[in-house]
């Protein structure tokens, strides 16, 4: 299948003078052609900092990525001077931030935010017009109306304002777009609303997606895919639909689905997974996940879990060694 | 637009009254008799009497103080000084021009030196040339103007003899009082731009400059410097304020007759009406820098305009009612 994006064995620390942040730790996956990946995990799980390392946005001097490759399009984005990565920026990938109330500049038209996308990145002899046409129609595109253009943020509701951001990141028709949390700041009702069109609009414009989230619902809702991580490592990954269905599942996923109300079933008790996620200063030794997991074994303390792969369903644990069809991975 | 411009004329106007009213009131409860302190102590009683009669000093507090706004805002008098019997108004506008210069041209050049040089600190943050520019901002910030002045004079004009230390004939007269108010005023500049420049490129709007591609000196320019700009303006002029009154040390040093000194002279000799006016003065000026910097603000900041000004949607939503 057609592969836009692969990530290989990516590790990301943030080190300061005091101590070293081991933030992702050897990830792997990749993304195909108007397909849309679920990130999911706790906060702190390493899920913006790959989002921010995809795009080479990592805070400087303390973010850097030690091993691994990013391939946009075969393209090793790592390998790129600054000038290249910026001609990429916008154009071919952009990423929409969780929080949209301070996302935009405050002082600067919506409508100029969006035409500066097309202006670092349109053909070079394009008049004012053909920009101004260009921001009436993206505004469309999210459903806010075109003479809108001229108001400041502060003119608009919290909902309007994602709509306002998430037409930034589309302005250029980007091949891959990474929502960091998108909705997590919004109310229930524009959540929907928010996720309904980004769908839409991704099978519109053919791009593929990265979703990042805490909400196993945005996940049944827009993912094809689904990526769980735990503290910097990718611990299961699978289909939407073998992540949500019944089987084998690494510890940690089958927790967060018990941290979950059933509505229809009469759970009187959430059972939430006990303890922290840790300090990712100093993360234990072998699986990273032993000092909370309810399945722990002599071996976790100290060996790495392997990764099995039932057919395409991954889970890095020790309980399913030997067991995977398709042998080890 | 106007109507916030008119507003704040207004509440300045108030401002200026209610300072004026202190500081009559203040100064009238102050020991001193006015007449003895123009005639001298050796003049005779009947004389003195006579004088404070003619000054009005015998009516009441409330009187005297209506008469003073009266014929200060109708003709400008502000009365003659009771040392050299001039009108005071005219000696502060002879005084003001050489404050008002040094006041100028020191903002203006700690300004193009100290805004983009925090730029540049905030941007490399950490970088040899990052501490340089802030150990010397906070040395140039701690040293006292009168030192300043002391050593500059010690070196250009009495070891170098390249330029005059005292007065204000030529504009080379204005050159080490101008270097002596620029040096401190640039480094808080300097110090005040590297930390919102700081504070504002770790913003996420920032972020999102960066993820459309955009290259950082448009970045830093065009999205931070502006945001920042906000409290430096409110700080640049303040402290352009500051110096119209407060350029007493570097007028001293260099012996320059501005209104620092013509201040210091009129409160060592009690010489009540320009203490009065002085002070009037530097409010009203201090207020009108205060309300061009508000207006600033709402150019810059369309949140602070929004206020002030209705939106054409408001409007028109208001006409269908």
């Amino acid at each position: 299948m057609n592969t836009i994006l692969e990530v290989k064995d990516l590790s990301v620390e943030y080190r300061t003078d005091l101590e070293t942040v081991h933030a992702v730790n050897g990830i792997s996956f990749s993304l195909h052609r108007g397909q849309t990946l679920g990130l999911v995990g706790e906060t702190g799980a390493g899920k913006t900092t790959t989002a921010l390392s995809i795009l080479r946005l990592l805070p400087k001097p303390t973010g850097v990525v030690t091993a691994g490759e990013i391939l946009l399009e075969g393209v090793n984005l790592l390998d790129l001077s600054d000038a290249q990565m910026k001609a990429l920026l916008g154009e071919k990938m952009s990423m929409i931030f969780q929080d949209p109330m301070s996302a935009l500049n405050p002082i600067m038209k919506v409508g100029e935010q969006i035409a500066e996308t097309l202006i670092l990145h349109g053909a070079p002899h394009q008049t004012k017009k053909q920009v101004e046409q260009r921001v009436e129609e993206t505004l469309e595109l999210v459903g806010i109306p075109a003479f809108r253009k001229n108001e400041y943020p502060h003119q608009f509701s919290g909902g309007m304002k994602q709509r306002v951001v998430i037409a930034i990141a589309l302005a250029c028709q980007p091949h891959l777009l990474i929502a960091d949390e998108p909705t997590t700041a919004l109310d229930v009702t524009i959540q929907a609303q928010v996720l309904a069109m980004m769908s839409e609009l991704r099978n519109k414009l053919d791009m593929s997606m990265i979703m990042i989230t805490h909400d196993l619902g945005i996940v049944a809702q827009v993912c094809d895919d689904v990526a769980v991580m735990y503290a910097g490592e990718i611990v299961e990954y699978a289909t939407t639909e073998q992540i949500f269905s019944p089987g084998a599942h690494h510890p940690y996923t089958t927790g967060l689905f018990g941290s979950i109300p059933d509505l229809k079933g009469g759970t009187k008790r959430l059972t939430p997974i006990e303890g922290l996620m840790p300090d990712p200063t100093e993360l234990p030794s072998g699986c990273k996940f032993h000092p909370r997991c309810p399945h722990k074994m002599a071996q976790c303390e100290t060996v790495p879990p392997p990764t099995v792969a039932f057919e395409n369903h991954l889970i890095s644990c020790h309980l399913y060694t030997g067991q995977a069809e398709g042998g080890l991975k | 637009m106007a109507r916030f411009v008119v507003q704040r004329i207004l509440i300045s106007f108030l401002v200026v009254l209610g300072v004026s009213f202190l500081v009559f009131a203040i100064l009238n409860l102050t020991p001193g008799d006015p007449a003895r302190l123009m005639l001298g102590q050796m003049a005779p009683q009947e004389a003195v009497d006579q004088l404070n009669e003619e000054l009005g000093m015998n009516k009441p507090f409330l009187q005297r103080y209506v008469d003073y706004v009266w014929k200060a805002v109708t003709k400008l008098d502000f009365g003659r000084s009771y040392t050299t019997n001039e009108p005071v108004f005219s000696e502060i506008m002879r005084a003001f021009p050489k404050t008002l210069t040094i006041a100028l041209f020191s903002v203006f050049f700690a300004s193009i030196i100290g805004v983009p040089m925090g730029v540049y600190s905030a941007v490399k943050q950490y970088s040899a040339g990052d501490t340089l520019l802030t150990v010397t901002a906070m040395f140039l910030a701690a040293v006292p103007a009168f030192l300043l002045g002391m050593i500059l004079t010690l070196v250009f004009s009495l070891n170098l003899k390249i330029l005059p230390n005292y007065g204000s004939a030529t504009i080379k007269h204005y050159i080490l009082p101008i270097v002596t108010v620029t040096l401190p005023a640039a480094a808080a500049l300097l110090r005040l731009t590297r930390s919102t420049m700081l504070e504002t490129i770790r913003q996420d709007y920032i972020r999102t400059a960066l993820s459309k591609g955009m290259p950082d000196r448009q970045v830093i320019f065009r999205h931070a410097l502006k945001n920042a700009l906000l409290p430096i303006i409110t700080i640049m002029g303040l402290s352009f304020g500051g110096l119209l009154g407060g350029t007493i040390l570097v007028e001293k040093t260099f012996s320059i007759a501005g209104l620092g000194m013509l201040e210091i002279l009129a409160i060592q000799k009690k010489d009540v009406p320009l203490v009065m006016a002085t002070t009037i003065f530097l409010a009203a000026v201090f207020n009108m820098i205060i309300l061009v910097v508000d207006i600033l603000y709402a150019f810059i900041d369309p949140r602070i305009k929004a206020r002030f000004v209705k939106s054409r949607r408001k409007k028109a939503q208001e006409a269908l009612r």
